[in-house]
């Protein structure tokens, strides 16, 4: 009587979710504090403009929603509010990659454009000492990817500038350094209009990447929307597209997050070499001589 | 000589009888008188003979005969007339009456019309003419035709005739020799009587030169005389009449051929098979030709043509079965050869010891059993009186491998005649193949005896004085050798192996410069070959080279030996001169610390030389070289891997080393490359051990060499554990090494020691020590740099990683370390 109660109940919940997978759309999110939008209302227009593109091309209705905070993304993902998510490169990667990654979005084509140091006020890197550091406020590791990532671990930008000045987005933390509120900030070189480079940084940073965040989404689906994704060419302002990728760009920034330990160097001693030219006797060889047997001239028959 | 010619002649004969014998028979027989009308009329017969009145003559024996039938005389004068007029049956049935039937007049007169009558004559004619000669042997007209009639089947009986008609021919007749002389001359040549004919035919172009029929008969004559270049002079000379008579292409061509000029031949014939298509003469000739040319599809063609056109000759299937000998189309050779024979014995023909041969040929090609062989050579060996016969049964012999009945046949046909080339040519090969057999089994005396008697009966021959040089060379008589082989170079200058058997001779008479000239011409020859001989020739003068230490041409022409030799014994000789000369080669280069690669490569050539090629011993040294090239080009797994391969072929005393390294021996080496494997700290450490023992039992400079050898050991165990991020055993080794009282610079040791202090929490005392090295090590300049980055000094610590980079330090990331900073600070301190 028990088991056919649980049976029961078991195909119950099959059939809930089967309605479920049927009924609901899918929710697109985005958390993108790095990406180059101008305001939230621009980033939420993009989502909504993505949802649609999958609705339309993958056949598959779905809806956007925009996060602003990582802990709330992390909260809906957590409750399976999410399917499908835009994820912040410098979060995914300060994340250790927990996704899977069916795309990066590009600017200007690219999909990791180069970063650099800009400043209003400073001409060089040594005269922002003890000054402040406008950063957009990513996730838990912010510190160690400005220090390690972007400053190749040369400066430990909590010793080097008197303070951190967290932003909502990159946006705001551009208009803190063009307000004067901040005297630098760390940016895609596009995004640093107005202000002077003082330093490039040397390795690429990602741009958001498109992941598959839900649980349990059919793979039919999954390339469905992938590739809705991918044909989503006009996505901007901001992220003008989209390109196949995998986690492996993100995994590289988080390796440049930590920190540079240089280990001494030790000489590699000389060896000591036999000098002498002549060290071998060789024995007497004595050269072989073929038979002449075989020379014997037989007559013939 | 045509039959038209014999017959005008014999008529004429026939009445000259009745003319000439009119008056001697009547003188004769006493009957001058006239004693009756029969008689009178008879008499005037005679006289109007006498006056060439035959028609007067004709009617008045007929009166003769009306008025007295008993007038036997009358009876043949009259059938004379007839026989004249050509009216044989009249004169037969008219003789048929005479009264006297066994008179001899008549039955020569009627011989001589009987035989008119028929063609062929009747037998009868034939009778009366032979009983008429044998009873009167001056019956000239009688003889002649009895030398016409016999002239073909009897030729000696023919010319007999003819002798005796010349001989007792009226005067009157003298006018006919001219042409009876041709006839005797034809009649000589069917006889063969060469000579006789000759004479008849030179004595006709005496008188008249331009007689071509005369010509043409001595021509003949010359060609069954076997006189050959006589007769070529003489139809050469006459060609031009050879389209009206086509026998002098095929006379001319026959001799050509005799005279070995086939091609001449072959053209003649061709002609004269143009000229009588239908004559198989010309085929056979122009066969026999294309055979001498070894064009054996057309001359069987030509022989096939022949047997078409005279399906009696059997000598034909003799000449096909030696055309397809020829051809190596053995089982059709035998087969013509066999029909040949079986014909010949049919037809009771003698042996023709020519295609008897030609068939044991094709027994032993074909592999038949050797009875058959023995069978043949027997046959022909009974044919005691033939030398011929017996050359070719030794020949037979030979090829059933009997070399024991062989060499009797031979000599017996030598016996009867003691020129027979091909007797003494088959006995000196049945020698050469016993002196082999002799060779064979190492019995060089006994291949010596036998040689030199081969010499004695053809002491030119190319193959005896060859074989004669070559045991000479076995048998270490090499002046001598050399000599038998420079004589038999002035016949063949260019035989290889001639060449390369002197070369041998001079080499092992130590005549180095002359034997190597003379392997280089050997070898000239063998290069049209390559192959086996090439590899020979090369395989001997290699180590000439590379003992005149030309040794990159040593090399080039055994690497070619051992190719050309293919997967005969001689790779193994070829492949081991070379093995030599690669390691002479390698410890050569070894000397030049700039070929050290080179020397490597030509001494793992020769450590990799197949089985067998070298000994242990040597196979241990080779390696010895190897491995310790390989030590000079730092290629110190090879070495390790050759060191091993010396152990496993030599064991402890695998190599012999020069002082001072011969006392420290093998497993020194071995421990000396464990040392320099920075793959292996194990090794490292097995070889620091044994340099730690070693030490101990040297003095001097060894000792010196040996206790820098094992600080060396230590250090560079410290800084393959430092690199294995193994700070504390790197610590252990280097202060291990800090210890060894080597002489030499510490700068080193120091410089790693004050890394280890950095990890030791030693920073300040290791900054010390960088700080006072200085850029000696480069590295110490890059340590301090890391110091000071730790401590946040980061323009110092770049100015100081630009230091280690002019200094020529290649640490991973110094490069990236500076571009950063440079960038960061703008190079400016």
């Amino acid at each position: 009587m028990k088991t056919r109660a649980l049976l029961a109940c078991l195909g119950l919940l099959a059939l809930a979710s089967d309605a479920r997978a049927a009924d609901k759309p899918l929710t697109i999110a985005i958390y993108a504090p790095n990406a180059p939008f101008d305001s939230g209302t621009e980033r939420f227009a993009f989502i909504n403009r993505l949802a649609q593109q999958v609705t339309s091309a993958a056949g598959v209705p779905a809806v956007g929603k925009a996060f602003a905070r990582f802990s709330d993304l992390e909260a809906a993902i957590k409750s399976k509010q999410v399917d499908f998510a835009v994820i912040d490169g410098v979060y995914l990667a300060q994340k250790g990659v927990p996704y899977q990654v069916l795309a990066t979005a590009t600017t200007g084509g690219e999909t990791s454009p180069k970063w650099a140091l800009f400043s209003s006020t400073a001409s060089r890197v040594d005269e922002l000492q003890g000054k402040r550091l406008s950063i957009a406020n990513a996730g838990p590791r912010d510190a160690e990817f400005a220090s390690n990532a972007l400053f190749d671990g040369e400066v430990q930008i909590a010793k080097f500038f008197a303070s951190k000045a967290g932003a909502p987005d990159l946006a705001a933390a551009i208009a803190a350094v063009n307000l004067k509120k901040a005297d630098a900030v760390f940016a895609p070189e596009a995004q640093g209009k107005g202000l002077k480079k003082l330093f490039e940084v040397r390795d690429r940073v990602p741009n958001p990447a498109f992941c598959e965040v839900g649980s349990g989404l059919a793979s039919d689906l999954v390339a469905k929307v992938k590739a809705a994704v991918l044909a989503h060419g006009a996505a901007g302002p901001g992220l003008d597209g989209w390109k196949a990728s995998s986690a492996e760009p993100y995994r590289a920034l988080a390796g440049r997050m930590g920190s540079r330990v240089r280990r001494p160097v030790m000489v590699e001693p000389e060896v000591v070499r036999i000098e002498d030219q002549d060290v071998l006797v060789p024995p007497a060889m004595e050269p072989g001589l073929p038979e002449l047997k075989t020379l014997y001239w037989q007559p013939t028959q | 000589m045509t039959y038209g010619l014999l017959r005008a002649v014999a008529s004429a004969a026939a009445v000259m009888v009745v003319l000439a014998g009119a008056g001697q028979r009547a003188a004769a027989e006493g009957r001058s008188g006239s004693d009756s009308a029969g008689q009178q009329s008879l008499t005037d017969g005679r006289k109007a003979l006498e006056a060439d009145d035959f028609a007067a003559a004709e009617a008045k024996f007929r009166e003769a005969i009306s008025l007295d039938p008993k007038l036997n005389d009358a009876y043949w004068r009259l059938a004379a007339i007839l026989y004249g007029k050509k009216q044989y049956a009249q004169s037969v049935e008219l003789l048929r009456r005479a009264p006297d039937q066994i008179d001899v007049d008549v039955r020569e007169q009627l011989g001589l019309a009987l035989y008119k009558t028929a063609n062929p004559p009747p037998a009868e004619a034939v009778r009366l003419l032979e009983d008429v000669v044998s009873k009167r042997p001056d019956s000239y007209a009688a003889q002649l035709q009895l030398g016409q009639h016999l002239l073909k089947s009897e030729p000696k009986r023919a010319a007999n005739a003819i002798e005796l008609y010349l001989k007792h021919r009226p005067p009157s007749a003298s006018n006919l020799d001219a042409q009876i002389h041709m006839v005797l001359g034809t009649a000589y040549v069917y006889s063969k009587e060469w000579d006789l004919a000759q004479k008849e035919f030179e004595g006709l172009l005496k008188t008249k030169p331009n007689d071509m029929t005369a010509k043409l008969m001595l021509g003949s004559v010359y060609v069954g005389k076997n006189a050959c270049s006589q007769a070529i002079s003489l139809y050469e000379r006459i060609l031009s009449e050879a389209s009206r008579q086509p026998s002098i292409y095929y006379n001319l061509g026959t001799c050509y051929l005799r005279e070995k000029r086939a091609a001449d031949a072959l053209r003649e014939g061709e002609l004269y098979v143009k000229a009588k298509p239908q004559d198989a003469r010309g085929h056979l000739l122009t066969c026999d030709a294309l055979y001498e040319q070894k064009n054996f599809q057309r001359a069987l063609s030509e022989c096939q043509s022949a047997e078409r056109l005279d399906q009696v000759n059997g000598s034909i299937k003799g000449k096909v079965g030696r055309i397809y000998l020829g051809m190596k189309n053995f089982q059709a050779a035998q087969t013509y050869l066999e029909q040949a024979v079986a014909g010949a014995k049919a037809s009771g023909q003698g042996r023709d010891p020519e295609i008897l041969g030609a068939l044991a040929e094709a027994y032993a090609a074909v592999k038949a059993p050797r009875d058959k062989l023995n069978s043949i050579g027997d046959e022909l060996a009974s044919l005691t009186k033939d030398p011929k016969a017996l050359a070719t049964a030794g020949q037979v012999y030979f090829l059933a491998g009997n070399d024991e009945k062989a060499t009797s046949a031979l000599n017996a046909a030598l016996a009867a005649e003691p020129n027979n080339l091909v007797a003494r040519a088959g006995l000196v090969r049945v020698l050469n193949r016993r002196a082999g057999v002799a060779v064979e089994k190492g019995e060089v005396g006994v291949a010596y005896q036998q040689l030199s008697e081969a010499v004695k009966l053809s002491p030119e021959d190319l193959m005896t004085n060859r074989n004669l040089g070559l045991v000479l060379l076995m048998s270490r008589k090499n002046s001598e050798a050399e000599a038998v082989l420079q004589r038999s170079l002035r016949k063949v200058p260019n035989d290889m192996v001639v060449n390369r058997m002197l070369a041998r001779a001079q080499l092992q008479q130590h005549k180095t410069t002359a034997a190597m000239a003379t392997y280089e011409k050997a070898a000239q020859m063998a290069l049209r070959t390559r192959g086996p001989d090439l590899a020979a020739v090369y395989a001997e003068l290699g180590p000439m080279y590379t003992e005149a230490d030309r040794l990159d041409q040593a090399i080039s022409v055994l690497e070619t030996a051992v190719k050309e030799a293919g997967p005969s014994p001689l790779a193994t000789v070829a492949q081991r001169n070379l093995t030599l000369a690669l390691f002479k080669r390698g410890l050569s280069k070894m000397r030049d610390p700039k070929q050290s690669d080179a020397a490597l490569d030509d001494l793992s050539a020769a450590a990799k030389a197949p089985r067998g090629v070298l000994t242990a011993k040597e196979l241990a040294a080779v390696s010895c070289g190897e491995a310790i090239a390989a030590l000079k080009a730092n290629k110190i797994s090879q070495a390790e891997d050759a060191w091993e391969q010396a152990m496993k072929s030599g064991g402890d005393n695998a190599c012999t080393f020069r002082p001072p390294y011969d006392k420290l021996g093998t497993r020194f080496f071995v421990a000396y490359t464990q040392y320099r494997d920075s793959g292996s700290p194990a090794k490292r450490e097995g070889a620091v051990k044994l340099f730690t023992q070693l030490v101990t039992k040297t003095t001097g400079g060894t000792a010196d060499w040996l206790r820098a050898l094992l600080r060396s050991g230590y250090e560079l165990l410290g800084y393959d554990f430092y690199q294995r991020s193994d700070e504390k055993r790197a610590g252990q080794f280097l202060a291990s090494a800090a210890k060894v009282q080597a002489k030499g610079d510490k700068r080193e040791l120091e410089h790693n020691l004050a890394v280890i202090d950095v990890f030791s929490g030693k920073a300040t005392q290791a900054e010390k020590v960088f700080d006072a090295l200085g850029a000696r090590p480069c590295e110490a300049r890059l340590n301090l740099g890391i110091l000071h980055d730790r401590v946040g000094e980061s323009k110092k610590a770049l100015e100081l990683y630009k230091q280690a980079r002019a200094c020529g330090v290649h640490a991973p990331k110094l490069a990236e370390w500076i571009d950063v900073k440079e960038r960061l600070f703008g190079g400016t301190p």
